[in-house]
């Protein structure tokens, strides 16, 4: 496997190669960090002088305590975290079922299920959504934690069974056959052997999978209203309400940010693991 | 004789034993998942079919048969055929075409060492983090025709202002541009995960015949990233063509409808004009559209699955 590592700085550039290169770098830098940055000034911003945020002299943090004292907005991200909680811990253990199951059997059972997978990932939210909005109302669940959970398990089979299933198929399953051998039953070899191996990964995943559990609009635009508002329809509703202010948009913007902040800062390391989605 | 014939028939039985406990198993393995998906996803889209072929309204309970009036309905509206159906596919088109060519970029100018790389691989990985519906916000407010910070900088060069969001295609402009800033961070990082474990020495000797920095990248490195590029491809475009926060979020669909896209126009069909047939027509149009799509790359797809996973 020695080949196979590349030589660091193998392409040693100098001059204005150099100097292109170290332009480019800042400049992909320039792209992805300045509409953040500029969402940080923003909030920063006394109500006075957010239309000349560039040219303001004056820091506040008003706009912070303003979005958070606002109708809802502390119900919303109570419920937004208890969503993505529970969605997390529910679509974890079904998921990692389904991902062992594609990269660990063979055979017609394993390859429908494959391809029923591959075809929901296909279908658009909103083509399941709309029914959804009916359903959830005839079965009395419109507008709670179990009405939005159900379809998110669902986005969540969909879309992680086949990064689960990559997990599976890079390590090794000649401990799992000889425990198999030794008389240890499927599903003491599933828990026992097989699940421990893949932690970092699942761990990766819960990571992202709480954060799009958090950060997801449609189904929680259809699905909840007053009683169990959820945190990006109340702060998009924000918008549609109080239009121009837009300090107080970017307060409450930064404060829906911060489990992607601290998420992007000390689990990094795991997170590219479980970015094939 | 007849005991070695006892003996195969009991090897026989005890295969099939083993086999039966291999299928409960799998079918153990699946079932939970499987439930949520026949509840939550199947049985909605068969209900949506359901919809789309009935005529359905608040006041009638009948719901009587239409057969494919709600379709043919649907495609004599000139706004679902010129606007929508258009809109669709250029967003899913030029989007993915930018996110492309922009992540190989970024892959190919982070692949090597440097201080302060880890620095500038968190920044990446933040935007993947944002919700969508925030980053709209953000888009929203720095396009904002009259104290958009784009606006302001275009004024200082000496450029006329445009107002963004009151045109059809610069409105465009501005939610495709949002949405290569959520997501060129995803390709780029798969992307270098993938040079990163490039076996250097192809690149060696096509350097060594004489290639110059292009023909290395288009002959050998391209051809390398093609797995996990492919894959790249095939999921963003299917989250592009049903992309739906950050419309809804910057222009509602405005002005006056000219920038929805196939889910807006769906859930407006629904819910502010309670056509339900159209609106689930519309959708299942949509999913259908996707299901070709899937069903044309299936075989690019279970081939790519296993190598690539491991090159990333």
């Amino acid at each position: 496997m020695a080949e196979e590592i590349i030589v660091k700085g193998q392409l040693k550039l100098y001059g204005w190669r150099r100097a292109l290169w170290f332009a480019g770098i800042v400049l992909v830098c320039f792209f992805f960090v300045f509409p953040i940055f500029w969402l940080v000034l923003t909030a920063l911003r006394p109500e006075s002088e957010v239309f000349y945020v560039h040219r303001g002299t004056h820091f506040t943090l008003d706009n912070f305590i303003r979005a958070f004292d606002a109708p809802q907005f502390k119900e919303a991200m109570f419920n937004s975290a208890v969503l993505a909680t529970l969605g997390t811990l529910l679509s974890i253990g079904i998921t990692l079922q389904s991902g062992y199951m594609l990269g660990r059997f063979r055979g017609k059972l394993r390859n429908a299920w494959f391809g029923l997978i591959y075809i929901m990932r296909t279908i658009p939210y909103i083509t399941w959504g709309l029914p959804l909005y009916a359903m959830t109302q005839f079965l009395g669940i419109y507008d709670t934690y179990w009405g939005v959970l159900g379809p998110h398990l669902a986005v969540h089979v969909a879309f992680f069974s086949l990064v689960m299933k990559g997990f599976f198929e890079n390590i090794t399953a000649s401990s799992e056959e000889a425990a198999l051998v030794d008389g240890c039953s499927y599903w003491g070899v599933y828990f026992r052997i097989a699940v421990p191996q893949v932690l970092p990964g699942i761990f990766a995943l819960s990571l992202i999978c709480w954060l799009w559990t958090w950060n997801e609009l449609l189904f929680a635009m259809l699905l909840t209203s007053a009683d169990t508002p959820l945190l990006t329809v109340t702060i998009v509703q924000f918008v549609n309400e109080i239009g121009m202010e837009w300090n107080l948009m970017a307060g409450s913007a930064i404060i829906a940010l911060i489990p992607a902040i601290l998420i992007t800062l000390f689990g990094q390391k795991y997170i590219t693991k479980g970015l094939y989605m | 004789m007849e005991n070695e014939l006892s003996v195969e028939q009991e090897l026989e039985s005890g295969r099939r034993k083993a086999l039966a406990a291999k299928h409960r198993f799998m079918w153990g393995l699946v079932i939970p998942a499987l439930l949520a998906l026949i509840v939550f996803e199947i049985y909605p889209v068969i209900q949506a079919a359901w919809t789309s072929l009935h005529k359905v309204t608040i006041f009638d309970p009948g719901r009587p048969f239409v057969g494919l009036q709600n379709y043919i309905r649907l495609f004599t509206d000139s706004h679902f055929f010129n606007t929508v159906i258009p809109n669709t596919f250029i967003f899913t088109i030029a989007g993915l075409a930018i996110e492309t060519v922009l992540g190989i970029s970024v892959a190919l100018l982070l692949n090597r060492s440097f201080r302060g790389e880890s620095i500038v691989t968190t920044l990446l990985l933040f935007p993947m983090m944002v919700a969508p519906s925030i980053a709209a916000i953000l888009f929203a407010w720095m396009f904002n025709s009259q104290f958009g910070i784009v606006g302001v900088a275009l004024e200082a060069l000496g450029l006329p202002v445009i107002s963004w969001l009151s045109g059809r295609w610069t409105a465009m402009l501005v939610i495709i541009i949002s949405d290569v800033w959520l997501w060129t961070p995803w390709f780029a990082i798969l992307l270098l995960a993938a040079l990163k474990v490039q076996p250097p020495s192809p690149v060696e000797a096509a350097k060594i015949d004489g290639a110059n920095a292009w023909q290395v990248f288009w002959h050998v490195t391209l051809p390398y990233l093609s797995p996990v590029l492919t894959i790249c491809m095939l999921i963003r475009t299917i989250d592009l063509f049903r992309q739906f926060d950050q419309t809804w979020v910057i222009t509602t669909g405005g002005p006056a409808r000219s920038s929805e896209f196939f889910s807006m126009y769906a859930y407006k069909e629904v819910f502010e004009y309670t056509n339900y047939g159209s609106g689930n027509a519309a959708a299942l149009m949509g999913a259908m559209v996707m299901l070709i799509f899937g069903l044309i790359m299936y075989r690019t797809f279970a081939r790519l699955t296993g190598g690539a996973k491991k090159a990333a």
